[in-house]
């Protein structure tokens, strides 16, 4: 997905591999060489934040944090040996799962349980920043429904769908991103599609009811 | 062959060796209730192949693209530093360079001059003389281990009169209150042997 306004990106840019383009970007200031990096995977990178938080205003200040650190650190801690994309991708990641161990931790040891409605107090609470409300963005009714399912999965099940489903991941990466052993990474996957068909057979069970 | 419950979703997204995948194809065609999971998981697996690549607000995009060509522009200014910090300490040697040069002459200078000091350099010229014998033919001043000060280059009779004019310097303390613990502390021991 390009960006709405990279016209004037010379079509030579277009041509070049990821690794010509760092180092365009980071030996000879090429803002051009910047540019056709974002074209070619801000919509990875934010699909990836947003699927994880699926809050806009959240996954916008998560986006642009990953951005400003690539920034700043891209002279320092990327090695041009490895791929830029999985080096963002990391920072993204990382970002990512602070800001969803931050308020998962504010819950935790905060809250209240109760057990009449067998809920804590925070769920009692409308939260905008809860996974499953898809808010301000236009998506086709089972995106949105597969959006919130994935919302409703345990953080770790999702991080593996979204790092497999937008960056295409192999497991062996992915385990090692997260710190636990392939197999460990493909039962995670295993779990999280074994899920998904228990809330879409749930959810088509209510449906078949209220008809 | 027993499976792992890892391995339909190796299988399912391809990856797996060839070997492996051949032996898990005709376990699938042995095993319909693995089929039946295989199939199963596909069909999610399919569902959220679906899922769209959504694209950040332009405005945020615009201010990333806008935070990079202001990083740029202030690693400019650090790259140019370098060339201040060389001419600075091309300058600070340069006067380094002349402060020696212009030294040692001052030195030289001021090396006949510098009758009167404290027992220190009268010390440092003793030990720099260490035979006692005199530079130019001049009196040299030196201190043995005791802190005694003799005189190099004068004779024995010359040398109680040179002490006798320093006594006759010495004024009595009037009020010994007012001198300080330094004063105090000075022993003149400068007897003639």
């Amino acid at each position: 997905m390009r960006l709405n306004n990279s016209d004037h990106i010379p079509r030579r840019y277009e041509q070049m591999k990821d690794r010509e383009l760092v180092h365009l970007f980071r030996k000879k200031d090429d803002q051009l060489a910047f540019q056709e990096l974002m074209n070619r995977h801000q919509a990875k990178i934010y699909s990836y934040i947003y699927s994880m938080i699926q809050n806009r205003e959240t996954a916008n200040d998560i986006f642009q944090e990953t951005f400003t650190k690539v920034i700043t650190k891209m002279d320092d801690t990327y090695n041009e040996q490895g791929k830029w994309i999985a080096w963002v991708m990391r920072i993204a990641h990382n970002a990512t799962i602070d800001h969803i161990r931050k308020q998962k931790r504010f819950v935790d040891v905060s809250s209240s349980y109760d057990n009449e409605s067998k809920t804590d107090f925070y769920e009692r609470l409308p939260d905008e920043d809860t996974p499953g409300q898809h808010d301000q963005l236009e998506l086709n009714e089972s995106t949105s429904r597969l959006l919130k399912h994935i919302g409703n999965l345990p953080e770790e099940q999702r991080t593996v769908v979204m790092l497999r489903h937008y960056y295409e991941m192999p497991f062996k990466e992915i385990a090692e991103l997260t710190d636990v052993s392939i197999n460990t990474a493909l039962g995670r996957m295993r779990y999280a599609l074994i899920n998904l068909r228990k809330m879409f057979d749930e959810e088509h069970e209510k449906e078949s009811n209220n008809i | 062959m027993s499976t792992k419950k890892t391995d339909s979703i190796a299988y399912l997204f391809k990856e797996m060796d060839p070997s492996e995948k051949v032996e898990f194809e005709r376990l699938l065609r042995k095993n319909e209730n693995l089929l039946i999971e295989v199939e199963s998981l596909r069909n999610i697996s399919n569902r959220i192949d679906e899922l769209p690549e959504i694209s950040a607000p332009d405005s945020i995009l615009q201010s990333v693209c806008e935070q990079a060509s202001e990083k740029n522009r202030s690693s400019k200014i650090v790259r140019s530093k370098p060339f201040y910090f060389a001419t600075a300490a091309l300058l600070s040697i340069g006067f380094m360079a002349g402060a020696l040069l212009i030294e040692p002459d001052e030195k030289a200078n001021n090396a006949g001059n510098a009758s009167v000091g404290s027992v220190g350099s009268i010390q440092a010229t003793a030990t720099n003389n260490s035979e006692g014998t005199t530079i130019d033919g001049e009196t040299t001043p030196w201190v043995d281990e005791n802190d005694v000060i003799h005189y190099t280059g004068v004779e024995s009779e010359r040398s109680d009169s040179l002490l006798e004019n320093s006594y006759r310097r010495l004024t009595p303390v009037t009020s010994p209150s007012q001198n300080s613990s330094y004063q105090r502390n000075l022993h003149l021991t400068g007897s003639p042997q």
